[in-house]
């Protein structure tokens, strides 16, 4: 029967659209609408002295571009040289450096805060007048950029990484019988994943668009601050829509351009098959040198402020307080990510059937939804996730800890729809029309023939939703229940009081807490490889 | 009776007409093989009988019963009783050779009695019984073959499809696995449409051989 299936899409696809869309529609409708009747009244308010928003959007857009600018030279040659080449430990540095995507940016910060500090780790090493320089530049635009890019780094890196390896080998092969290797990999491998590139380094451009606890530590002002500063200081959840309004417009706009002339390339590149046998580049003599250099930035982007914050961290009580005043929020965190990363597997799992299997015809509109909802704003889903729900009739679920699923499900459902799509994309469907033949039905197709088809991808969507819904910071910072905040947000507002050891040893929890997670998915993804 | 009646059957894919105007009618418990060039239509006629694609136009019977019409499959694929042999074979990398039958036996609603001595009964049958335990990676080609000819008729199924099963075989197996099929056929006596673009298996298999051209009929 085709009801049971077209009702189970149905409902998977109207989560998101509860979770993620109504939000944003309940906030533009806040911002329009004043005691019943519609009006641009706020926006006239909030918009009065338009001179007053262009320093911090200005300062937005030369965050987001610069960092989009050197996370993709970064990434790009980290991803060629991890993903296509026989460059030595490979897989450590990969996994390495990626290790900053999987924290909330702003520990990167509070590590380089430690590192550059009077008696940090570099103050015996450097000379008082440089460090007082590299001090000062850490407070402003390069420190900024550093840190959100070695944080946003990875994307473009793990995208190169995955899209190198999908190539067809076979069109590189055919251009190795006239080429060389930087003939090949300049004019037919790189063109290829081009559009994937592009893709990853719109990603980074818009998440940098939205973010706020960076430039707020490191004393930067960006536009998606005002929201913020309306909310949190004035009160006035209007004029917070309506200052929200144009980043929700940016974003829309940015997602349409790369639905509009990336769409196809990069979901047929991303939901390839994998060619078992991809081509690896020989490094020859250059193995040394890219070893030193790939070692360099995996020094200065993870390994450096890592140390920082373990040496501001050891300190005789700063473990100890750090325990204390965060275990609870680490308990309870540890739940949210889980009922969150749960709800986001299944539904991102369904979504990614509806997608690859082009199961109903707006399957491109749903893709489309969870991109824009991926790379919307945290604070500017947090403000609609607000406008929605705090109303008296839904007053027991706004008090509630669903608020922070509901807010992981509209953030984070494009990862595990990515994820279960690009899987599902490599299970041929004639596995799933032979088990139809034999009559099975849809529920029992799924469970007995897709899912474990699809098992590695299913625990990696799993943890992947894990990871980034314990390193939330910008939609759970908003919508929290009273005295029940995740970890990340008790770190945060622990900052303004907190002794730099106790939060540095709280950082270190949150992280360890991560590369545990990562640990045990590198661990069950052997582990099915084996049983396989 | 008919087994199996397509009446002007049309499909077409992104503007391509796959086929046009397909009529076809194969009695029961013939072997009938679909012989033509690559692309002219034979894979889309199977899906479209065992139901995996929709036709755009005319109709498709089954024993008698009208399954699907324009836009629309009036019997999903599961309801219909047909057993397919994949061209990829379609084997599922996570399950042993008993669950591939399992799972086949359990689904069918065509087939009573005991699960388990149906699936031995099969594997006997295909000569697999040794090979109870192993997964598909572990089989040889002829044994994947054998597999997937398992599982197609495990449901008993009145009406059997093969999507050029033993094309890239060599010689040795694919005389043989011709003679597993056409022993399998009089022992249990289902209709078989059989697709290849190879005269000599085409020769060896079919009663009946059609020959596509184009998305139609030619002979």
């Amino acid at each position: 029967m085709i009801l049971p299936r077209r009702l189970t899409l149905l409902a998977a696809v109207a989560i998101v659209i509860i979770a993620g869309l109504l939000p944003l529609v309940a906030m533009l409708s806040g911002s329009v609408t004043v005691d019943g009747a519609i009006t641009l009244s706020v926006y006239r308010k909030v918009f009065a002295g338009p001179a007053r928003y262009l320093s911090s959007v200005g300062h937005t857009l030369a965050l987001a571009g610069l960092t989009a600018l050197i996370a993709l030279s970064l990434g790009l040659v980290l991803g060629v040289l991890l993903g296509k080449t026989d460059l030595p430990l490979r897989c450590a540095f990969a996994v390495l450096l990626a290790v900053p995507l999987f924290m909330p940016p702003y520990i990167l910060a509070v590590s380089w805060s430690d590192l550059l500090a009077r008696n940090g780790l570099l103050s015996s090493l450097l000379p008082e007048p440089v460090l007082r320089a590299l001090s000062e530049s850490l407070y402003g635009l390069p420190g900024c950029v550093s840190v959100m890019a070695s944080a946003l780094m990875p994307i473009v890196m793990i995208i190169t990484m995955l899209s190198l390896r999908t190539l067809n080998p076979r069109l590189e092969e055919a251009s190795r019988l006239s080429a060389n290797w930087p003939g090949t990999l300049r004019h037919v491998t790189l063109p290829l994943a081009e559009p994937a590139i592009i893709f990853a380094a719109l990603i980074v451009f818009l998440l940098a668009v939205g973010e706020v606890a960076v430039p707020m530590l490191l004393r930067y002002p960006v536009y998606p601050m005002a929201t913020l500063v309306q909310f949190a200081a004035f009160y006035d959840f209007a004029a917070a829509a309506a200052t929200a309004v144009p980043l929700l417009l940016l974003v829309a706009l940015l997602v349409i351009v790369e639905r509009r002339y990336l769409r196809d390339r990069t979901h047929r590149l991303l939901a390839a098959t994998p060619g078992k046998t991809w081509l690896r580049v020989p490094l020859r003599g250059w193995r040394i040198p890219a070893v030193l250099i790939t070692g360099v930035i995996a020094f200065a982007f993870v390994l450096l402020p890592m140390a920082a914050l373990l040496h501001t961290s050891l300190n005789p009580t700063g473990y100890a307080e750090a325990w204390r005043r965060t275990a609870d929020s680490l308990i309870r965190s540890a739940l949210y990510a889980g009922v969150g990363a749960t709800a986001l597997t299944a539904v991102g799992f369904l979504c990614g059937y509806l997608i690859a299997r082009r199961a109903t015809r707006w399957w491109r509109a749903v893709d489309t939804l969870t991109l824009l909802l991926f790379t919307v704003p945290g604070t500017v889903m947090g403000v609609g996730l607000i406008a929605l729900w705090n109303h008296s009739a839904t007053g027991l679920l706004y008090a509630s800890s669903a608020m922070i699923v509901l807010a992981y499900l509209a953030q984070y459902s494009a990862l595990t729809t990515r994820i279960s799509a690009a899987a599902l994309g490599r299970v041929p469907t004639s596995l799933e029309d032979a088990a139809q033949l034999s009559g099975a039905p849809w529920f029992a197709r799924l469970r007995y023939i897709v899912v474990p088809s699809a098992l590695p991808s299913v625990v990696a969507a799993w943890i992947v939703a894990f990871i980034f819904c314990l390193r939330d910071v910008g939609a759970s910072m908003l919508v929290y229940p009273a005295g029940a905040e995740p970890l990340p947000v008790r770190i945060f507002t622990l900052m303004a009081n907190g002794s730099p050891s106790m939060i540095s040893a709280a950082c270190l929890e949150l992280i360890a807490i991560n590369l545990a997670m990562l640990a045990i998915l590198a661990a069950l993804l052997r582990m099915l490889a084996r049983r396989r | 009776m008919n087994a199996v009646e397509l009446q002007q059957v049309s499909k077409t894919f992104d503007g391509r007409s796959a086929l046009n105007g397909v009529i076809l009618s194969i009695e029961e418990g013939m072997r009938v093989v679909l012989s033509g060039p690559s692309g002219c239509g034979k894979t889309t006629l199977l899906r479209i009988v065992a139901g995996l694609e929709v036709p755009d136009a005319g109709t498709v019977h089954l024993m008698g019963r009208c399954v699907a019409q324009a836009h629309r499959n009036l019997i999903e694929p599961e309801e219909r009783g047909i057993g397919l042999v994949f061209q990829d074979l379609a084997l599922w990398p996570h399950m042993t050779v008993a669950q591939h039958l399992h799972f086949a036996i359990r689904y069918s609603h065509s087939a009573a009695g005991d699960a388990a001595q149906r699936a031995q009964r099969m594997l006997k049958l295909v000569q697999l019984d040794d090979c109870a335990n192993l997964k598909p990676h572990a089989l040889s080609g002829g044994q994947q073959q054998r597999l997937a000819l398992a599982r197609a008729l495990a449901g008993e199924p009145r009406i059997v499809l093969m999507d050029e099963p033993l094309s890239n075989l060599d010689a040795e197996l694919k005389a043989h696995l011709q003679t597993e099929i056409l022993r399998l056929h009089a022992l249990l006596g289902f209709t078989l449409l059989y697709v290849t673009h190879d005269r000599e298996d085409a020769a060896v298999i079919g009663t009946r051989i059609v020959t596509m051209r184009a998305g139609t009929i030619a002979q």
